[in-house]
């Protein structure tokens, strides 16, 4: 008996496509996501090239629809526990994680929040500002609910504390909630687990995490969201000024024998968005990108590219710079790099440096791999199927992959394979 | 039967998005004040379960026939606010949405006084309005459980034979005497270096053998009328007439390579040639000693902005080929940028490095020079800007990467179908994030090479999440539309044929009416189930013969005329 | 085995030229794609004055792909050996090695003007510009011996002076 249903591991833009695709063709969806919230990586940036349509505003919709779609049951917080069987009939076994807030209750208005004593680092604002030990993952979180964070609540912790159930009005707070176990019964699983950002301390050269005013790019996309710690306003860490000159170095980490060797595919792209925003904020500010290839392949992205170069000030220098140093009257980053179109060695400084990230498999992709028995290549992203007539079959059938956990790639490939790996689950349901 | 009109008002909070800066429990108390008003409530999150929970016992328990929530935008909860409505007895388009919070507290942040008092004016509009609303039945249109799917190349037959799996009949039509597309005249694929017709021939031969599957070889579309769930394409195939009758679309037509007319010695030499040209060699990847490839020609320029997405990797295929032939070959590749894009392709890019074949970049304002002498090519000059001078390379095989261009008949698909082309001659799809292979018609997508320039697994993807959409309406087998859809009177139609050539949708079309005694005149008519209410046939409207349902004249001047 | 890519002047390639390549290719500076990292950290291509272009760390490699016919420029006698190339080289490229491995093979070839030799065995010490400076900086001090002799002469000295030691009874290894 073919279970007509499908679990979907993941709830970024790939994730949230394939269900939305299925739970239209009729087919019940079980949309798994660890983290409090769907909307994954999306939900973080500011605006998407080469549209530069604001991120939120094209997935909150989204979102919405997986929440209020009849045929999508949304469980965040969740966790992919154990999985048997085969195309038709799996067994998956999904642990719920205490919120410790109760769902039906919680309206998300924030009085908690407001109130709660502890601060802790916000994930979310890619380290840039701080949220408190409950919280809301993002403001237009789906669902809306709130969680306590139980590594840094005061009560979890041993202290006194009890703050928030006093202010809920709701009645909602409930600090005694246990993790949840549920079984689910699908006939085909997509793996959509997406990507998380590489620790760019590693290259010391850089100085991040040592120079103030050098930045990764998703600090900046926080920094330049409205919805973000400084709302969206450039401000340098070290002083709060305005940057007036901004440099962006490519490939920080990617295309690198020593971090990751392969191309993180969409880097060029928005490190000419985030210059181009950074424009539009500021007439009066130019920006400087430092590349090996620009690497802009899709519809519409080489006019984006001509139209950041002849209209909103950005210079593109071909050289992979040596390091960073620092002046240290005004703490300004000065780059060292040799020109290698006109052979020129030479040191500039700038207001602002923004690093361009490699991106990579999220690091619950592997322990979510093993439980399902799917390969992973050397870098961590889901195999490749050898036929190439299938791309999105993994090694083990009946579980489909798509988005970044596959290989690196953008917003519009994503949401392509998204419906097309859901199109295969909806052909594995249908042979049954 | 008239009833009297018992209007609810539900003005939302939205945490402090609106509740912030609007005075809301102010707005409540006017809203009280206004004609028919049997009752104004303040939500926190109307959206919540608690607050549609609200609105039905409302509309139960005070037997309301209009519903106003003032809160957000329609944009993402009007079809939330509309269902919760339906299922407590009100027919959903008694419901009228007043937004507070882009139309009034986000963008008059520093003016909380005045903000509150437009959001009264606003509630106030929204009740003048929703008095004059009707009830009304959402339109729904049985769907053919048929695709027909244009172009027999990787992306049609992928597509075909994922749908035909789930049952559905599909007409694949293709205008050559065999399937296959592009990829026939590929003699390997990268990065396996497999045979193209590993590929090709058990998908092709899967789909001949498919039940499902009706096969019409060479065979071109002549005219589509129709609309989501019932399209009626009319084909020739083999000099004869043929309908057939689908229910969703999909364009898979593909592209063709371009040909540089002479430029390097293209046309000129006859050891000058296109990459797609030395595939058809088929084999004979040692003849060759010194190989220079130059990138870019005839894309990323003056003539053709775009980048050909893959056509770098074309070049390092059969440059790794040539050397894994003949290891003593030479093989430089001139370039502007490698497009190595991704975990596989700068794998790719790598394995051709370690090979030896070497890159050298150029200027696009300094191309290569391919020199010779009679009809063979034998050196070509470079300007390599990373070093800075002059280089001259021998040369027995000179291969121009470039791109792919649109088919030649894009244009004339374009108008039959009414689905719009990008500026670049491509297929223009509805949204380049979200919704990469739907056009903005309904029940018609496109795939493959059609929409821009696509490798072998981009097709396939494509291909098979156009086939996911295509499987949603034919999925259901109903399509439902709004009812909130525009209306031409043929009294006042003057036949001008403004909203016909205005009609993004391609919803407006041409009819005759015309009553036994007097003559035939030809009028627009709306389509209902295409008809997406966008409005811009009712204000391309002269003669006034146009009505949005939902947005008619009269419950606009009914706001307008509201008095405070 | 490559041969040279491009001709700049035109010449077949020579025994030398041969070996060259071989080192090229055991060294991965073929796996260069032009980034400029290693010019930008190298410490030494501005330290002797004026910088010229085409001396950098990365113009080197790029014309070693065209051709060995710079073999007498003063820039290959820049190098120090540092290895901050071969540390931060994003592709891999073993430039240290290489340049060390190319010194030795040109002092066997006959281009000998640019280098300096080990006073004892005359082995291959270091570039003459590399010794001048040195001793500019070390000026008089006692190491100064140090570096006109190669390791394994200093260390078969200090032996020498070891054994001569033991033998005369001036040390005597610790009694039980």
């Amino acid at each position: 008996m073919t279970q007509k249903a499908v679990l979907v591991l993941g709830g970024g833009i790939a994730g949230i496509q394939a269900s939305i695709d299925l739970a239209n063709m009729g087919t019940r969806v079980y949309l798994v996501e660890k983290k409090p919230s769907i909307g994954g990586r999306m939900a973080q940036l500011d605006k998407t090239f080469p549209t530069n349509d604001c991120a939120m505003c094209i997935l909150a919709p989204k979102m919405i629809e997986c929440a209020n779609h009849e045929n999508i049951t949304l469980l965040t917080y969740c966790e992919l526990s154990e999985i048997q069987g085969e195309t038709g009939r799996f067994k998956a076994r999904i642990i719920k994680k205490a919120r410790f807030v109760d769902e039906d209750k919680c309206v998300g208005c924030g009085d908690c929040a407001a109130k709660c004593p502890t601060k802790v680092v916000d994930e979310f604002n890619a380290g840039l500002g701080q949220r408190k030990a409950i919280y809301k993952y993002f403001p237009q979180a789906v669902p809306s609910t709130y969680v306590i964070d139980p590594d840094y609540c005061r009560l979890f912790q041993g202290k006194k504390c009890g703050v928030c159930e006093k202010i809920c009005k709701a009645k909602a707070i409930d600090y005694g909630q246990k993790d949840r176990e549920m079984i689910l019964e699908v006939g085909a699983v997509i793996m959509a687990t997406g990507f998380d950002l590489y620790d760019v301390s590693a290259l010391s050269e850089y100085g991040w995490g040592r120079l103030k005013n050098v930045l990764t790019a998703m600090q900046f996309e926080r920094m330049i969201c409205a919805s973000g710690p400084t709302m969206g306003h450039l401000k340098r860490p070290s002083d709060g000024k305005e940057p007036k000159t901004l440099a962006f170095i490519q490939c920080v980490g990617s295309r690198d024998v020593r971090h990751k060797k392969y191309c993180s595919a969409v880097c060029c792209m928005h490190a000419t968005k985030e210059a181009i925003l950074a424009h539009e904020h500021y007439p009066e500010l130019s920006s400087t990108l430092f590349y090996m290839d620009m690497r802009a392949v899709g519809k519409g992205f080489q006019d984006y590219i001509q139209r950041a170069k002849t209209e909103y000030a950005v210079e593109y220098i071909r050289a992979r710079p040596g390091r960073i140093t620092e002046n240290e009257e005004n703490l300004n980053p000065v780059i060292h790099y040799e020109d290698t179109n006109t052979r020129e060695l030479k040191t500039r400084e700038f207001d602002m440096v923004i690093l361009s990230q490699a991106l990579m498999p999220s690091e619950t992709n592997a322990a979510v791999a093993e439980k399902i028995g799917v390969s992973l290549d050397d870098f961590g992203f889901v195999s490749p199927s050898q036929d190439l007539l299938n791309p999105f079959a993994t090694t083990r059938s009946g579980v489909f992959a798509c988005g970044f956990c596959q290989s690196p790639m953008d917003v519009p490939d994503s949401v392509v394979r998204a419906s097309a790996a859901a199109s295969k689950a909806a052909e594995a349901l249908a042979s049954r | 039967m008239s009833d009297t009109m018992r209007v609810g008002v539900f003005v939302c909070h939205c945490g402090t998005n609106i509740g912030g800066i609007v005075n809301v429990p102010q707005v409540v108390e006017y809203a009280r004040t206004l004609p028919c008003v049997a009752c104004a409530e303040g939500n926190l999150y109307t959206c919540s379960e608690d607050g549609l929970s609200t609105i039905a016992n409302k509309i139960r328990e005070l037997h309301l026939n209009r519903v106003v929530v003032a809160s957000c935008t329609p944009r993402t909860h009007e079809t939330l606010f509309r269902k919760n409505c339906e299922r407590a007895g009100l027919n959903k388009y008694l419901f009228e949405f007043v937004n507070l919070r882009e139309h009034c507290s986000w963008v008059h942040m520093d003016k909380p006084e005045k903000a509150t008092l437009k959001a009264m004016d606003l509630v106030r509009m929204g009740v003048a309005k929703v008095s004059l609303l009707k009830a009304r039945e959402d339109l729904s249109t049985e769907v053919l459980q048929a695709a027909l799917i244009l172009g027999g190349g990787i992306s049609g037959l992928s597509a075909a034979l994922v749908l035909a799996n789930q049952g559905y009949r599909v007409e694949l039509v293709e205008k050559e005497a065999e399937l296959g597309g592009l990829l026939r005249f590929v003699n390997r694929v990268f990065p396996t270096h497999q045979p193209a017709t590993e590929l090709l021939d058990p998908l092709i031969d899967a789909v001949l053998k498919h039940p499902n599957i009706q096969v019409h070889l060479g065979s071109e579309l002549k005219t589509v009328n129709g609309f989501v769930g019932n399209f009626k394409a009319t084909i020739e195939e083999e000099g004869e007439m043929r309908d057939l009758n689908v229910g969703t679309i999909i364009v898979a037509v593909g592209a063709q390579v371009h040909k540089p007319e002479d430029a390097f010695g293209y046309g000129q030499f006859e050891n000058v040639m296109t990459q797609l040209d030395f595939e058809g060699r088929c084999g004979g990847y040692d003849a060759f000693n010194r190989v220079v490839m130059i990138s870019c020609v005839g894309a990323r320029c003056k003539e053709r902005s775009y980048c050909g997405r893959f056509c770098c990797i074309v070049g390092l295929k059969n440059a790794i080929l040539v050397k894994e032939a003949n290891p003593r070959a030479h093989v430089t590749i001139l370039h502007r940028d490698v497009m190595a894009v991704g975990k596989l392709y700068e794998e790719y890019y790598r394995r051709a490095l370690e090979k030896g074949i070497t890159f050298v970049r150029f200027e696009e304002s300094q191309p290569p020079q391919v020199k010779g002498a009679g009809t063979r090519a034998e050196k070509v000059q470079v300007s390599d800007t990373l070093m800075g001078r002059q280089i001259e390379l021998d040369a027995d095989l000179v291969l121009l990467t470039t791109p792919l261009v649109p088919a030649a008949d894009n244009g004339l698909l374009s108008q039959m179908m009414k689905v719009p082309l990008g500026m670049d001659g491509f297929f223009l799809e509805a949204h380049q994030k979200l919704r990469p292979v739907e056009f903005p018609a309904d029940g018609i997508f496109v795939a493959g090479c059609a929409r821009y320039p696509a490798e072998i697994s981009e097709s396939i993807a494509q291909a098979l999440a156009a086939a996911a959409k295509a499987a949603v309406p034919m999925a259901m087998g109903r399509v439902v539309t709004d009812a909130f859809v525009a209306e031409i009177d043929p009294a006042l139609c003057s036949a001008c044929g403004r909203c016909v050539t205005v009609c993004p949708f391609g919803a407006v079309d041409w009819s005759e009416v015309g009553a036994p005694d007097h003559a035939k005149k030809s009028v627009a008519k709306v389509n209902p189930a295409e008809c997406k209410g966008c409005g811009l046939c009712a204000a391309s409207c002269l003669s006034g013969a146009i009505r949005l349902s939902g947005f008619t004249d009269e419950q606009i001047m009914a706001m307008i005329g509201s008095q405070r | 085995m490559q041969d040279p890519v491009g001709k700049i002047e035109g010449k077949g390639p020579t025994d030398l030229e041969e070996q060259i390549q071989a080192l090229i290719e055991a060294n991965h500076l073929h796996l260069c794609v032009e980034c400029g990292k290693c010019s930008a950290v190298c410490p030494m291509v501005n330290f002797y004055g004026e910088y010229v272009p085409n001396r950098c760390t990365r113009s080197v490699v790029e014309r070693l792909r065209f051709g060995t016919d710079f073999k007498e420029d003063e820039a290959l006698w820049f190098c120090w050996a540092c290895k901050e190339c071969t540390f931060f080289c994003p592709s891999g490229v073993d430039f240290q090695s290489f340049m060390t491995g190319f010194r030795l093979l040109l002092v066997s070839h006959g281009y000998r003007e640019q280098a300096h030799f080990c006073d004892v065995c005359g082995a291959y010490l270091m570039p003459k510009k590399q010794l001048e400076c040195l001793e500019a900086t070390l000026n008089d001090k006692p190491n100064k011996e140090l570096l006109y002799e190669c390791p394994k002469c200093k260390k078969d000295k200090y032996a020498n002076v070891l054994h001569s030691l033991a033998g005369s009874g001036r040390i005597r290894a610790r009694s039980s």
